[in-house]
């Protein structure tokens, strides 16, 4: 046996403890490598879209290297302490420190090089599927397999050089201690970990203040960054403070701790927490931005959805002054439609921006007359139904009018309005938007009688606001259809009508507005974000199972005996299993819950200011998306450790 | 009756070249007795207390405890088994540093689900017992040998055994502290009448024992009783061991205080 096979058989035999360590490495390549195939892609420069995706993905590239790069020196770091003792015996049978150096820089170039092979084997398998699945997650067009030649290049070049820098940086880790400090080395016993009462006070007033920050403070970026850097220190605190405090204090409750296996998991329980504290840390971090970052996409991307539904009108064309280049303008989109030979419905109103006191508040909201109102009226949903326009109770009068909600300030309240100008008090029943079928603005707009509506434009005609005809359009044969993707009739009528005025810009009088295209760009802008975020967060979720599953299984030997010798004086298996899964579970779980309850605290306020409503399912999709691959690590972790610990307890 | 009685048992471990472990042992110990088990490495003193401990099973034969066959329980059965009858001594203590002294001893009964106030009464008599009331708070890592293997009796003895079990407890201390611990066994076993099996290959130990049982290659070889003086004993195991044994490195581990 030569020396490259010695270190070859090392790695293989300990294979247990390297597998975790082997297959997040070679998840790391994989992810690097198919973000790298997506971007060297030819089909990708081509497109706006794609440029704007080159750039986020080699963003997500650097931080996926440099992430690797710190998992893989802690990952050899824990190593290297954990064979101390083997180390001891090499250097006892005569192996100088060169030669060890050898062995484990060996080691890790065997096990480097595997998972880079593995990784990008993994990705060409997975190409297809990967491209496949990012094309149709940001909105590109299918993107076709090819060669990825430079990707293969940049990405065995990048880890090469990473693990052959860290194999050969790591060496310097290894104090040469004495060989009995090396023999010894693990199995000294711990202290008990301790907490100061003073930092997990300033924990609590650090979690606090952020909190304070978010909900009472003026919504400010400064307070946002402030809130941000508060409760990450107040995160790291908490696992290193405050929870082992928590444990302190569980311990002093005898009647809760001496009780069945509490006694065990509590006591062991509290050194595995400060064990993995800044690991915990660490993730609880991550996964608490990626889920933030996830949460927002999504409450973006349902609001989007909801703005899109809630809109009946196709288009909007908007008028600042009336010319005939406006006027030819309209025509040519009718024009444009009849070409295509869609049935529209259309409806000219005028409408002006009024500032108003409701209630409390001032605020600016849309006036529209009566008669301009009953015109728009058929074009909503609701005139299918219901064919008559809705009118307050009563009948029209010029005290009365309607107030119909926009999709932007919903909690105004507007059912007594005084307008002094005129000294005339609206009484003002609401028209909701689920009676009409849609917003008609996104402010509110008061419908009021004709007279009312022409004497408020006479006072502003000196004034600054004026009336700007707006002409709304209505496609029936578009209801129905599900949202503007790919090949729907909607998408591609907006992709034909903006590349016509791409040819021959609007005039600068005229604004047209279409609810297809606003969906699809907010679509495509929100997800690049979301694409990024969810390869970077598996990464963190891969890389955290992969430490704990070490960290449980170096320390394997010891628990191994110990559950050995309780298994004597009367442990059975069934409560070996209670004390174990107890927690392994809390060790897996509670990044996820912290950062769960973390993204619910913070992205509330955030998605208040600015003005989406919070709705749950996207919030915790991306929390429970964790908590599945969590759960699946921890199924996996937890069978093996309670195997081995079950044979090492029925062993004789 | 006896607590103890193996009739017949043998153990035999299988594999490519079989094993015989045991052959044939008769062994029966009366409640209230000091039994010591002596004999060479790989004699089968430590088959026999596995058998005993029940964590191995025999190939053939009965070992009763107390009159039941723990060997035909259910696995279940077992642990709560071994946590009433059987009472544990190590050679190296196994106790959990996680643990206080206190907590460590209170393990059998906060796992059998007793009341906080039984624990506590039951842990304050036998730390007076054992002279350990002054590091009931500590860690078992700040403790010397002998008080880390009293505190291992004192969990041994606080769910009230039938018999304890104790396998070389003087193995990993030093003369003084050895001589401790085995005052302390010969303590409960004669005022608590505590039911002892004692494995050790140490005859200074074996010399605290009412009675010692030589095994040699898996079979019984011999008994001596103690008569009233225990230098006389010790000198009797010491021949016996060396009729026995007859090989000078068996000699080797003999302390002469």
């Amino acid at each position: 046996m030569n020396f490259p096979q010695f270190a070859f058989h090392n790695v293989r035999r300990n294979s247990r403890a390297y597998i975790a360590y082997f297959l997040s490495s070679a998840f790391m390549v994989m992810i690097f490598f198919s973000y790298a195939v997506f971007l060297y892609h030819p089909d990708v420069a081509v497109s706006e879209l794609g440029k704007m995706s080159q750039t986020g993905i080699r963003i997500a590239e650097y931080i996926i290297f440099v992430f690797s790069f710190l998992f893989v020196l802690y990952s050899i770091s824990v190593f290297l302490k954990a064979r101390n003792r083997e180390f001891g015996l090499l250097t006892i049978l005569g192996a100088s420190s060169s030669q060890l150096n050898r062995l484990i820089f060996l080691e890790n170039m065997i096990i480097g090089a595997a998972s880079i092979v593995t990784g990008m084997t993994a990705g060409l398998l997975l190409n297809k599927l990967f491209l496949l699945f990012s094309s149709r997650f940001i909105g590109l067009g299918e993107m076709p397999f090819y060669w990825p030649g430079q990707a293969v290049l940049l990405t065995s070049g990048a880890f090469l050089a990473l693990f052959l820098f860290l194999s050969v940086f790591t060496l310097l880790f290894i104090r040469k201690s004495r060989v009995l400090e090396l023999l010894t080395g693990t199995s000294r016993p711990k202290k008990e970990p301790r907490a100061s009462l003073l930092l997990s006070l300033l924990t609590i007033l650090l979690l606090g203040t952020a909190l304070y920050l978010l909900y009472k403070g003026g919504f400010s970026p400064e307070a946002v960054l402030a809130a941000a850097f508060l409760g990450i220190t107040g995160t790291y605190f908490f696992y290193t403070q405050l929870s082992v405090l928590v444990f302190r204090l569980l311990r002093k409750n005898r009647r809760l701790f001496w009780k069945r296996t509490n006694l065990l998991w509590i006591s062991e329980f509290a050194y595995k927490l400060k064990d993995n504290a800044r690991m915990l840390f660490m993730v609880t971090v991550a996964i608490s931005i990626a889920c933030m970052s996830i949460g927002l996409v999504l409450s973006t991307r349902h609001e989007n959805e909801q703005l899109y539904r809630n809109n009946p009108f196709a288009l909007t064309f908007a008028e600042y002054s009336q010319t005939e280049k406006t006027a030819a303008e309209l025509e040519e989109i009718d024009a444009f439609f009849a070409k295509e030979n869609i049935s529209f419905q259309k409806a000219t109103v005028k409408s002006f921006t009024y500032q108003i006191q409701a209630t409390d508040k001032y605020r600016y909201v849309d006036f529209m007359s009566r008669s301009d109102f009953e015109k728009l009226y058929p074009l909503l949903p609701a005139s299918q139904t219901d064919p008559a326009p809705p009118e307050p109770s009563g009948g029209w009068t010029a005290e009365k009018g309607l107030s119909i909600k926009g999709s932007n300030n919903g909690e105004l309240n507007t059912s007594r309005v005084e307008l002094k100008d005129l000294s005339l008090t609206l009484q003002l029943e609401e028209a909701s938007m689920k009676r009409l079928g849609g917003y008609l603005s996104k402010s509110n707009t008061l419908i009021v009688e004709d007279s009312v509506f022409t004497k408020l434009v006479n006072l502003q005609k000196n004034g600054r606001l004026q009336t700007i005809p707006v002409t709304k359009y209505r496609v029936p044969a578009w209801d129905n259809l599900g949202y503007p993707d790919g090949d729907n009739p909607e998408a591609v009528f907006n992709k034909k009508l903006m590349d016509h005025w791409e040819e021959k810009p609007l005039n600068p009088d005229s604004y047209l507005l279409m609810r297809a295209d606003n969906y699809r760009w907010v679509k495509e802008s929100t997800s690049m974000i979301g694409f990024i975020c969810f390869f970077i967060s598996a990464i963190f979720s891969v890389a955290s199972a992969s430490f704990l599953y070490f960290k449980l299984f170096a320390e394997l030997a010891r628990d191994g005996q110990n559950y050995r010798s309780l298994s004597r004086i009367g442990l059975s298996v069934r409560e070996m299993k209670r004390s174990v899964t107890t927690q392994i579970a809390l060790l897996f779980f509670l990044p996820t819950a912290i950062s769960t309850i973390q993204t619910f605290v913070v992205l509330r306020p955030i998605l208040k200011s600015i003005n989406i409503p919070i709705s749950l399912p996207p919030v915790l999709t991306a929390s429970i998306f964790f908590a599945a691959a969590q759960l699946l690590y921890f199924l996996v972790v937890r069978s093996r450790y309670v195997h081995h610990l079950a044979r090492r307890m029925e062993r004789i | 009756m006896e607590i103890l009685k193996a009739t017949a048992v043998s153990k035999v471990y299988p594999g490519r070249v079989a094993t015989q472990a045991l052959t044939d042992i008769h062994l029966s110990i009366d409640p209230g007795e000091f039994v010591g088990i002596m004999g060479p490495s790989g004699s089968g003193k430590t088959t026999l207390l596995n058998l005993v401990s029940t964590i191995d099973s025999p190939s053939a034969g009965e070992i009763h405890i107390n009159g039941k066959n723990p060997h035909r329980m259910k696995r279940k059965d077992l642990a709560n088994f071994r946590r009433t009858e059987l009472g544990f001594v190590f050679q190296d203590f196994n106790l959990l540093d996680t643990l206080t002294v206190a907590e460590n001893i209170v393990l059998p009964l906060t796992l059998a689900g007793k009341k906080l106030v039984e624990m506590d009464v039951r842990l304050g008599q036998v730390a007076k017992r054992l002279g350990i009331e002054a590091i009931l708070n500590k860690r078992p890592y700040e403790l010397s040998g002998g008080q880390r293997q009293r505190t291992a009796i004192a969990r041994a003895i606080i769910t009230r055994p039938s018999l304890v079990l104790a396998d070389e407890p003087t193995g990993s201390l030093d003369s003084n502290s050895s001589r401790a611990v085995m005052e302390t066994l010969e303590d409960l076993n004669r005022t608590d009448q505590t039911t002892l099996m004692l494995v050790t290959h140490d005859p200074l130990a074996a010399s605290y024992c009412h009675r010692v049982v030589f095994i040699k290659d898996g079979k019984l070889a011999g008994e001596i009783y103690r008569g009233e003086s225990r230098q006389a004993f010790f000198q009797n195991i010491i021949d016996m061991l060396s009729f026995w044994g007859g090989n000078a490195n068996e000699l080797s581990s003999i302390r002469l205080s």
